[in-house]
């Protein structure tokens, strides 16, 4: 017992004695609902706000079959029928398809590796709500009657302020920005989660394959959807600033925004695709007895494929004019993803042989995915062959191959996962009779409307056309594509029939009821709100199979470590990122309502900039701004340390590389670097492909871009010494390193802008773009020098005590990368400068 | 928005008008084959998998997910390079077609470097030549495509980008606008005439110079209504006006489709188109002129169709 | 390091490898074959085919050696040789071509 072990050193550390553990962990009823920080709660919320929008964007879906089923049909106008394409991909890519996955992760991921929540719930939250506000945004474009109608990927310049006048775009790029920040901070948690929260002896050896996927997945999305954001970003501002970024007249490119926008757009796929294929080979392996046949091999091709999946994004651009070296590198990388998909196609194929499968209704959609996927993956090979592209390229060819893959890759492993996981959320089994019908319905209609649409494609029909000729040999298959998307529909209807009909008529379901090995069906699926009184050793990856014990036992009577800690707090172990040893007791938040208010600002800040009111914008802020700091006010727990069962005695939230904090900052910086990246990749770009732009630009000033370099590299060193001084508790040096750090941080900024000043930002696209870069380092600095003042302010106010330095080795990371961004940036200046951007 | 077309030729990636086309067509035939085999042998695995009872193998997944889609892509990789090489490698053509994509309709320069024969909404093509067809944007991004004849080529404003083609077959083919250009895209399309070489170089020279006289006393009534009512700010008919806002007029009368390719050029579409655009084709720039009187709108009728 | 965590370091480093390479082809091809023509195709072929041997070396690596132990020995051994055959696949790209021009 250390001295800090008591209540006065450190008030709001622990909450008493008395409270069970289900006192602890119950979810606030009533209102207080909405402020519950639960994986369970949020996962769930994620599952179902994304299948609103997925049967939203099944009507828009229908309304484009309707309008197409003859030729000169009038039941959509031009517009309309813009609005309703656009609106449809729009949905179902971000908020749907995306945002649902996410939310099995958030919600499967802690059950399965043994964790008793995310590690990070009030981020849970405030994503959760980011992404119902910036949905709900872009979905009150239709109350406005400015719903987007540019087509999802928004191609500039028709999506500029010249050619959609109007709100209709911006209703897009900041409702869909927003929304994403949903995707990037899920990314990082499911990160973090996966490395550092595990059941004690469960190294990524063990870990369910799911968690392989996810894990992936999330490094995709903090790589991938920083393009978009960017690209974003960048639109917006050229429409409501007049920055000439894709302006062809002032040196900028309408395929710099194609670019990023595939940057993002390609990965997508996969993002979407991975998860997916993470529930298949979870659900596969427990309806034949079997574990994963080729565990390794699917590990492999799932890592290649996050990879591999980066290289392929100017495959959609084959058509622009690419040198034929472009179009010939990336044909040979859009072959070679067939290889680790084949591979996983070929692993739940060897896994069905290795037992008896039995053909539930989860199973029927599983060949389903199987069939339909490796038909839209072969499709997709062709597509990869330039010269096949240039005649399919937006022909409804490649509508018919998208669909294939993400229904066939995405729908139907995730019908058959509500089918399988249906338990958790209702506690009852949905019908096998049903999901047979469900089941038929949906392949049926979906091969109707989709396999056809390949031979319209090859007709000659290009995609969104809203209206089309008779007699070019199009209205049969037409006729026939939109009677079997009304059949793939009913499918729908049924299952949403069947789900509220199994809520309250479905026959209750046992503890473990398919005979599961994965630790989600450790406790009765009666959704409780907690998970694991106790966290059991993991020796394999199919536990409940391979550890009988488990199951012998009631759930809550299961031998593990965590369950004697009487803190009155919400607590779960941290491991070893590799081995999964434990590590340490990590402290989880109890419910608040700040993460929800926090979004709540941002979305006034976004609404407001739509209504061009700009002063409302900064009240947003403001608000955001005073919730993450009251939220980041929290005393801090480390320091202390308890004894947690089974011989292991553990540090509470230990100041160390491996903490859940550090990890998730390495994730942001991920992030950071990405969106830098991006800026990078955009100045590069247009330097390259404009040079005679570059030669009438005018060049930044050498000397404080000089000084910038040095004063990044002074960011990262003050960073640094602060953290040394915190871990050794020398107070005083560390509160005043901390100000040393905001200050360089400052001066940095104050150093980028002074040497952009005699560039004009209106007059060209690349001098746009160094101030967008000047800009974005600058916001990142800020958020520096904030955190330092605040780690500071924490220090003075004694609400930081000894050994309870991790803001301030977290900063010291969050430091070296700032500082290596300014000394990036003020070499490309330099560089500028010395007459090498002519 | 109702079409009316009737009399247009093939829009179809399998009927060969073209050299690129043609090739493709091959290499298409040839994936869909395999792909069905494949795909076929795949399910085959699957139902024999469902029966095998613990026969799993590893050699399966080496098998089926390495070595095998190695060598079928890699073949495909080789055999797609060439088609590649020869449907877009480089290669002298004697003529030179400048297309420009514009909100909804396309512009067109035959010879653009020399005499700048200007038309639009239907390319005329030499049979058996090579035709580099220059492609350009004055607004959004479009794409350039007939399916019988070659893949397409999208235009992108402050770019220029090239598609040689080679047409194999005389007739009429239509195009149509392939990437969303915005409210008028699916009535963006246009035709494509082949047309034997000797009468290409008469088309170009007929062309070259002014639209013909207005002959009888309806005709000169139109002629008139054209230049009093407006027309003249937007349309070029050689000889009487030449802004080159709109699509150029000087032979309207000869081509076959009206409102960048989408209906009938016929007396009743003329008169309907100019009297009520707004209403076929929402989102083009010309105005309605529904008040023209009956007998002034005939007459414009008459003398547009005269230009041939 | 454990054993685990070289397992980690040889199914991650072909992936990085890739990356580094596809990154130095596409800039290669980029920077040869823009407005600026920076270089012409003899060094796009040298540079790009020491990046190939370099990048499918690094690949090869996780191949030839896996670290020892059953857990994640098959995972880093194909990894490196997908990763490789992705190497080679994106640097054919430049064999078949002797110009930009298209």
């Amino acid at each position: 017992m250390s001295a800090s072990d008591t209540k006065e050193a450190y008030s709001g550390a622990r909450k008493g004695e008395d409270a069970t553990f289900e006192d602890v962990w119950d979810t606030p009823k009533g209102v207080r609902r909405l402020s519950s920080v639960s994986h369970r709660v949020v996962g769930r919320r994620f599952i179902y706000t994304g299948f609103v929008f997925f049967l939203i964007a099944g009507v828009l879906a229908l309304m484009v079959r309707t309008q197409l089923i003859v030729p000169g049909n009038t039941f959509l106008d031009l517009e309309t029928y813009s609005q309703v394409f656009t609106m449809h991909g729009t949905l179902m890519m971000f908020l749907f398809a995306i945002p649902i996955l996410e939310g099995f992760a958030v919600y499967l991921i802690p059950l399965m590796l043994g964790a008793r929540d995310l590690i990070f719930p009030r981020l849970g939250q405030f994503g959760y709500y980011c992404y119902l506000f910036g949905g709900i945004i872009v979905l009150s474009s239709f109350l406005f009657d400015a719903a987007p109608d540019g087509g999802w990927f928004m191609y500039v310049p028709l999506s500029t302020q010249a050619y959609s006048p109007g709100l209709s775009a911006d209703f897009w790029l900041i409702g869909i920005t927003f929304a994403e920040i949903a995707s990037v901070t899920a990314a990082v948690e499911l990160i973090t989660a996966i490395l550092c929260a595990r059941a004690p002896g469960m190294s990524l050896a063990k870990m369910p394959v799911f968690a392989w996927y996810i894990l992936i997945t999330a490094f995709m999305i903090a790589i991938g959807f920083p393009p978009l954001i960017i690209g974003s970003i960048l639109l917006e501002a050229e429409r409501l600033l007049g920055l000439p970024f894709f302006d062809p007249v002032l040196g900028g490119d309408p395929l710099l925004w194609q670019h990023l926008f595939w940057l993002f757009g390609h990965p997508e796929v996969y993002i979407i695709f991975l998860p997916a294929a993470g529930m298949v080979a979870t659900m596969l392996p427990t309806f034949v007895g079997k574990p994963l046949f080729g565990y390794g091999f699917a590990v492999a091709a799932v890592v290649s494929m996050g990879f591999i999946s980066f290289g392929l994004w100017a495959h959609h651009m084959f058509a622009t004019g690419l040198p034929i070296l472009s179009l010939s590198l990336f044909s040979a990388a859009s072959t070679m993803v067939a290889v680790p998909t084949a591979i996983q196609v070929f692993c739940f194929i060897a896994t069905l042989a290795s037992g008896r499968p039995k053909l539930t209704t989860p199973m029927l959609f599983i060949l389903g995915f199987l069939s339909i996927f490796v038909l839209g993956g072969l499709t997709g090979v062709m597509l990869a062959s330039v010269p096949f592209n240039f005649q399919a390229h937006d022909s409804y060819f490649v509508v018919a191959h998208l669909h294939y893959v993400l229904i066939g890759g995405m729908v139907f492993p995730l019908i058959g996962a509500f089918y399988y996981w249906a338990p958790h959320f209702t506690g009852r089994m949905m019908s096998e009779r049903l999901g047979r019908w469900v089941f038929g319905l949906m392949f049926v209609g979906f091969n109707t409307t989709f396999l056809l649409m390949h031979l319209t494609g090859l007709r000659g029909m290009p995609r969104r056309v809203a209206t089309y000729a008779e007699g070019l040999g199009w209205d049969r298959l037409n006729m026939l594509s939109s009677i079997g998307s009304y059949i793939l529909a009913a499918g729908i209807a049924l299952f949403v029939f069947d789900f509220f009909r199994s809520r309250r008529h479905g026959p209750p379901a046992p503890r473990n009821p398919w005979g599961a090995g994965t630790l989600e069906w450790l406790y009765p699926p009666v959704a409780p709100g907690f998970n694991f009184h106790a966290i059991p050793h993991v020796e394999s990856r199919e536990p409940l199979w391979d550890q009988p014990h488990l199951l012998e036992n009631e759930a809550h009577e299961v031998d593990g470590v965590m369950r004697g800690i009487r803190d009155g707090r919400r607590e779960t172990l941290g491991c070893d990122p590799v081995s999964g040893a434990p590590l340490y007791v990590l402290r989880l938040p109890h419910p608040t309502w700040l993460p929800m208010i926090a979004a709540a600002g941002l979305a006034v800040l976004f609404g407001a900039m739509l209504a061009s009111a700009y002063w409302l914008c900064a009240v947003g802020a403001a608000i955001a701004l005073v919730a993450l700091t009251l939220w980041a006010w929290e005393p801090s727990d480390s320091g202390v340390t308890r004894d947690a069962g089974m011989g292991y005695e553990l540090p509470v939230n230990v100041v160390d590389r491996r903490s859940h904090m550090h990890v998730a900052l390495v994730g942001t910086m991920l992030v950071l670097m990405a969106l830098f990246a991006s800026l990078i990749f955009g100045l590069l770009y247009l330097w390259n492909i404009r040079p005679e732009s570059a030669e009438t630009l005018s060049r930044p000033d050498i000397l404080p871009a000089g000084f910038a370099v040095v004063l990044g590299l002074a960011v990262a060193l003050f960073g640094q010494l602060t953290r040394r001084a915190a871990v050794s508790d020398r107070f005083i040096g560390a509160t005043l390193l901390s100000l040393a750090t905001a200050m360089s941080a400052l001066l940095s900024v104050a150093a980028l802008g002074i040497s952009l000043l005699p560039i004009d930002p209106w007059d060209s696209a690349l001098g746009a773009t160094l101030w967008a870069i000047g800009g974005f380092v600058a916001f990142v600095l800020a958020v520096l020098a904030y955190w330092s003042l605040f780690n500071a302010a924490r220090r003075v106010s004694r609400r930081v005590g000894p050994g309870q330095s991790m803001p301030d080795f977290n900063l010291a990371t969050f430091a070296k990368g700032t500082g290596l961004m300014v000394a990036v940036s003020g070499a490309f200046f330099i560089v500028g400068a010395m007459g090498g951007v002519g | 928005m109702e079409s009316t077309l009737g009399t247009f030729g093939s829009q179809d990636t399998s009927s060969i008008a073209g050299q690129a086309a043609g090739e493709t067509l091959w290499l298409t035939i040839g994936m869909s084959v395999a792909g069905a085999l494949i795909f076929a042998l795949v399910m085959v695995f699957v139902a024999l998998a469902w029966r095998g009872r613990g026969g799993a193998r590893t050699w399966w997944i080496v098998g089926g997910g390495v070595v095998f889609p190695v060598v079928v892509i890699g073949a495909l990789f080789v055999v797609s390079t060439f088609v590649l090489k020869s449907v877009a490698g480089p290669r002298a053509a004697p003529h030179v077609i400048e297309v420009t994509g514009k909100q909804f309709w396309w512009n067109v320069i035959h010879d653009p470097d020399g005499r700048a024969i200007r038309d639009a909404n239907e390319v005329v093509l030499p049979l058996g030549e090579p035709v580099e067809i220059r492609l350009k944007s004055s607004d959004v991004i479009h794409s350039f495509w007939i399916p019988s004849i070659a893949g397409k080529m999208d235009m992108i404003p402050g770019r220029v980008n090239t598609l040689t083609v080679t047409a194999t077959r005389e007739g009429r083919f239509r195009g149509q606008c392939a990437e969303f250009c915005g409210l008028a895209h699916p009535l963006m399309a246009f035709e494509a005439v082949v047309i034997p070489p000797d009468e290409y170089a008469a088309f170009l020279a007929d062309l070259d110079g002014e639209a013909r006289d207005a002959v009888t006393p309806q005709e000169r009534r139109g002629a008139e209504v054209f230049q009093s009512s407006g027309c003249i700010a937007c349309h070029r008919v050689a000889g009487i006006s030449d802004t080159r806002i709109g699509p150029d007029l000087t032979r309207v009368g000869q081509r076959a489709a009206l409102g960048a390719g989408m209906w009938d050029m016929n007396t009743g579409n003329l008169a309907g188109w100019i009297a009520d655009v707004s209403e076929m084709k929402p989102g083009a720039e010309m105005p309605s002129y529904n008040q023209l009187s009956g007998p002034d709108l005939r007459a414009l009728v008459a003398w547009l169709e005269s230009l041939t | 390091m454990t054993e685990l965590t070289r397992q980690v370091v040889a199914i991650a480093r072909p992936g990085l490898a890739w990356a580094v390479h596809f990154i130095a082809i596409y800039a290669l091809i980029s920077g040869a074959c823009a407005a600026r023509a920076l270089f012409g195709y003899a060094f796009l072929l040298i540079a790009g085919g020491m990046a190939t041997v370099i990048c499918a070396g690094l690949c090869l690596w996780s191949v030839a050696a896996p670290p020892a132990g059953a857990d994640l020995k098959g995972a880093a051994f194909w990894s490196g040789l997908i990763f490789a055959m992705a190497i080679l696949a994106n640097a054919s790209a430049l064999f078949f071509f002797q110009s930009c021009g298209g």
